[in-house]
């Protein structure tokens, strides 16, 4: 379960995308659970979460948000999506005034996430980096589709539908805030950045 | 996952959607269908809900086939493997399980992604490759369960001929063989018909300095600016007489 690694794009590019994962560790923390994973998912949505959710039900992009909410038990993975650090910072220290006692994961720019855990007195304890992709690189899609579709860690959001979007865009058939959230809707948990995804599209528009 | 014939208004619309474009259309009869070779069994076509007319129909999948949908569905149900996901909690957890611990690392070699999709027997290919350096391959992996040996890497023959959108070679070794992991994974990356995204996990030293992962691996690796960090919030339940 690596699905929020390995997101392509610059550091200047992933300024506007951290996400963040809660989850209990099998055989220590998972009875129990439920109550605080969905504590965690209400106070995302307190702090202007852009996307969250939990594998088994969705996204608010394919779920009713309350649904999603309302299936949390022990032992769900949930998560959220953040577009600024400072909106990090202040989850993650409402989180931490939380006390859940359950694993907290943040994906972002590696030097950017040690600086909010500083500002919330949390210091990294654990770190998984990716060292990039390997092998026939010939059989990828091209960078721009993959700063979108590395946004679902489960490879869910196809390379075909990015460019039958940009095509439907140019040609006036979809608003790009609209494509954008229907990329984000074929992403089960929540992980997905529709917001860089829009911003991402509008690039790709105008470019020739 | 196939397409009912006699719903299919052959309209295209569902051809996008397919991330490894297996959905095509079946000359003269103007209807579409999936090919069952290159299909994973992700589910994404039925799921996105753009067929007009729910052509899309989730069949039974038999053993081995069903392992397409436990690696490449998310929301499937893992019964092939009895092992949910792709790969295990592994960094995600650390704080509260301490799997990693300061002088060791964990490393997961995800064939197929990002969306180019892998055959097994690709994965059994590095698997082999690993097992012959030593590493230790991680419990409640589902490719460690498909391997009959986790001394020589092999995987039942059974589900060589399946394919997968991405599977993941999870492992932990002690730090000093990180130069040889990677030049090991450097030689079978070219003889691969598929890609793989590399990981690793590294545990923060006690006196709190985060680890320098260019030190680490060398500087001739490239290294994402983004990262997954674990920020230590986790703990074990307090048991009765403890103190925490």
């Amino acid at each position: 379960m690596t699905h929020t690694l390995h997101r392509h794009g610059a550091a200047e590019d992933l300024q506007d995308d951290y996400t963040v994962i809660c989850m209990a560790a099998a055989g220590y923390n998972v009875a129990g659970s439920g109550p605080g994973l969905k504590r965690f998912l209400t106070v995302a949505l307190e702090h202007d979460a852009i996307n969250f959710g939990d594998i088994m039900t969705g996204s608010p992009f394919n779920a009713e948000p309350q649904d999603i909410i309302n299936s949390i038990k022990d032992g769900s993975i949930v998560h959220a999506v953040f577009a600024a650090k400072e909106k990090l910072v202040a989850f993650l220290r409402a989180i931490k005034d939380e006390d859940l006692g359950l694993s907290v994961v943040v994906q972002g720019v590696c030097s950017q996430v040690e600086d909010a855990l500083s500002q919330i007195g949390q210091q990294p304890h654990t770190i998984n980096t990716s060292l990039g992709i390997w092998g026939r690189s010939e059989r990828l899609a091209d960078h721009n589709t993959l700063r979108i579709t590395t946004m679902c860690g489960h490879a869910l959001v196809s390379k075909n539908l990015v460019a039958h979007l940009v095509k439907g865009i140019r040609a006036g058939r979809i608003g790009v805030k609209s494509a954008a959230e229907e990329l984000a809707a074929q992403c089960v948990c929540g992980v997905f950045n529709p917001n860089r995804a829009e911003r991402i599209l509008r690039e790709m528009v105008e470019s020739k | 996952m196939i397409i009912r014939d006699d719903s299919c208004t052959g309209c295209r619309i569902c051809f996008p959607y397919c991330p490894v474009a297996a959905i095509k259309d079946v000359a003269d009869r103007g209807v579409a269908r999936i090919d069952l070779d290159e299909c994973v069994e992700c589910g994404v076509c039925l799921r996105s809900g753009v067929c007009p007319t729910d052509s899309f129909e989730q069949n039974e999948l038999s053993w081995p086939r069903s392992l397409r949908a436990a690696f490449s569905n998310p929301v499937s149900v893992h019964g092939s493997t009895a092992i949910p996901g792709r790969g295990t909690e592994e960094m995600k957890t650390n704080d509260v399980t301490d799997e990693y611990r300061v002088g060791m690392v964990g490393m997961g070699v995800e064939l197929g992604r990002p969306g180019v999709a892998t055959g097994l027997s690709e994965v059994e290919q590095v698997s082999v490759a690993l097992a012959e350096l030593g590493v230790t391959f991680a419990r409640n992996n589902p490719v460690t369960y498909l391997m009959t040996d986790t001394d020589t890497g092999t995987l039942q023959t059974e589900v060589l001929g399946e394919r997968v959108l991405s599977a993941i070679v999870e492992f932990t070794a002690p730090s000093r063989m990180i130069g040889e992991i990677l030049s090991a994974l450097t030689s079978i990356a070219d003889t691969l018909g598929t890609v793989f995204s590399l990981e690793i996990i590294t545990r923060v030293g006690s006196d709190g300095e985060v680890s320098n992962i260019d030190e680490v691996i060398g500087l001739q690796y490239r290294i994402a600016p983004n990262a997954k960090v674990n920020a230590g919030l986790g703990r074990r339940p307090v048991k009765a007489g403890e103190s925490r």
